[in-house]
């Protein structure tokens, strides 16, 4: 009896004090939590997974002069989950002998985030390239699945000019380079499906995403099924591909905030649920 | 100080002060919320209309000047989108929605039945033992395929309702992991967005409007205790 009434108490108890807990007070925490570890880095392991280390042997793989097509449509809103791993993407290519063909198909911003944070941060390995031979650049192609398709098929056709407005006949990397038969890989940011519809179904072009973590389980059949050659999901996916190609950087930075973060959800989903299960029994 | 070094920082404050303002929104709804959505807002649209603008003359304009002539079919279509704004002429839009409509599911279709189908069906019929997997792993694709995939077989048949009841039950668990992992990626992904702010608003030069953010909201708590305590 003395049990049950003191059970009953600490129910009510412990319901009261969640349900009196104002949400702003959790935000705040949040804030310390994630600022924290940013100011001073805990320095936590971070094992490499199969899908990045996959891309990561993809390229490393590359025979020398291939052509690799690198979709960098990054948002604003998107730039934390793609930012980085175009970055590191992108320094892995340029420290290897390939050509890069540049295009934003999935957002106009690409452009904007590519000259803008993009290009700084590569700008070191930029340098040691010929515009025109080593990588050219065709900025924000509008069409998505429709664009690709038209690029898979005639690149001449669809892309006449390059970002500068010089004719694509006149850029000597594009000589040679005619339809998706000609790509060794294809990089692309945002949804896999389309490239998997459009280069690698009709044309056998392997295909690589990097995206948002959130998509990261629902592309794993993709990468089971042989679809897809790697994976960057995310901050901390992109934080592994910065700790492959040995270039520390955003991501490595912030993966401990990261880390902490999840943590703080977990602690928070625990204390929700004991709430609604003390609750829902005391109904009952 | 250079042109260029000013321009950053005058660009960087501001890029941290919209970011506080939106982020007062955790603490309530107030003015400085407002001005940074009605900014993002009006400034997001800007940037889209001059990019169709840049769009229709670099992929429409340049090509018929240069002779494809045919490039004119889609720039009219386009213009007949813009009936959609008007009463009695809205249904010419429709032929204009229904071109895009049927080249897009068209592009996708034809290639959608072997990339999301059958190539997905291949690769769930596969050996135990070899393969990019553990045995273990491959295991778990096999029964988490066959259960869920049940799960949705809705024809009742008094043999086989038993068996297939505990299958249906395996694939609901099965689903029920799916979705947890969805969950939990998109957490992630909501995760990281504030993390990028956060790694943002630490970096030079937004940490100046930390303080300042942190006085604005001192004042604000102060003012709802006040009008409180009255």
């Amino acid at each position: 009896m003395v049990e049950r009434v003191l059970g009953l108490k600490l129910e009510v108890e412990v319901e009261n004090m969640v349900k009196e807990i104002d949400p702003r007070y959790m935000y705040l925490l949040l804030f310390i939590v994630v600022g924290a570890p940013l100011l001073r880095p805990l320095g936590l392991p971070l094992p490499i997974t199969a899908p990045v280390k996959a891309l990561y042997d993809k390229i490393e793989s590359l025979p020398p002069g291939s052509v690799v097509l690198f979709e960098y449509g990054v948002g604003a809103a998107s730039w934390p989950e793609h930012g980085p791993s175009n970055i590191a993407v992108l320094k892995h290519l340029l420290s290897k002998n390939v050509k890069i063909i540049l295009i934003s198909l999935y957002t106009a911003e690409g452009p904007t985030n590519f000259a803008t944070r993009i290009k700084p941060a590569i700008a070191h390995l930029l340098e040691k390239k010929t515009y025109g031979v080593d990588y050219v650049d065709f900025g924000y192609v509008t069409g998505y699945e429709t664009a690709m398709a038209a690029i898979a098929e005639n690149i001449h056709k669809a892309l006449p000019r390059d970002v500068y407005g010089t004719p694509i006949e006149q850029i000597p990397l594009m000589k040679n380079v005619k339809t998706a038969k000609d790509l060794a890989l294809v990089i692309a940011t945002g949804y896999c499906e389309p490239y998997i519809r459009q280069f690698y179904t009709p044309y056998g072009v392997p295909v690589a995403i990097m995206t948002w973590g959130m998509n990261a389980p629902g592309y794993m059949p993709y990468i089971a099924a042989g679809q897809l050659v790697g994976m960057v999901a995310g901050i901390r996916a992109a934080a592994e591909y910065e700790v492959l190609i040995a270039s520390p950087g955003e991501a490595c930075a912030s993966s401990d905030a990261l880390s902490l973060s999840h943590l703080f959800v977990v602690i928070l989903i625990v204390i929700g649920n004991l709430q609604y299960w003390l609750g829902g029994r005391r109904v009952r | 100080m250079e042109f260029a070094e000013l321009a950053s920082l005058i660009s960087g404050l501001i890029a941290a002060a919209l970011t506080l303002m939106i982020y007062s929104l955790l603490y309530r709804e107030n003015i400085l919320y407002r001005i940074a959505e009605h900014t993002f807002v009006g400034l997001y649209a800007g940037y889209g209309v001059a990019f169709a603008v840049k769009n229709i003359l670099d992929q429409g304009v340049s090509r018929i000047s240069a002779g494809n002539y045919w490039f004119i079919i889609p720039i009219i279509l386009g213009i007949m989108l813009f009936t959609r704004f008007t009463v009695k002429q809205a249904w010419i839009s429709r032929y204009s929605m229904a071109v895009m409509v049927g080249v897009g599911t068209g592009v996708s279709v034809r290639a959608l039945i072997e990339a999301q189908i059958v190539r997905q069906i291949k690769a769930s019929v596969i050996s135990l033992t070899t393969g990019p997997y553990t045995p273990i792993d491959n295991l778990i694709i096999v029964l988490g395929f066959i259960s869920s995939f049940l799960y949705f077989f809705f024809t009742d048949i008094s043999v086989i309702r038993k068996p297939m009841g505990y299958i249906a039950k395996a694939g609901r668990y099965v689903l029920m992991f799916t979705f947890g992992g969805a969950f939990g990626g998109t957490v992630l992904s909501r995760m990281t967005l504030f993390t990028g702010r956060m790694q943002y608003l630490l970096s030079y030069p937004a940490y100046y409007m930390i303080p300042v953010f942190i006085v604005i909201l001192c004042i604000m708590i102060y003012m709802d205790v006040k009008k409180k305590s009255k």
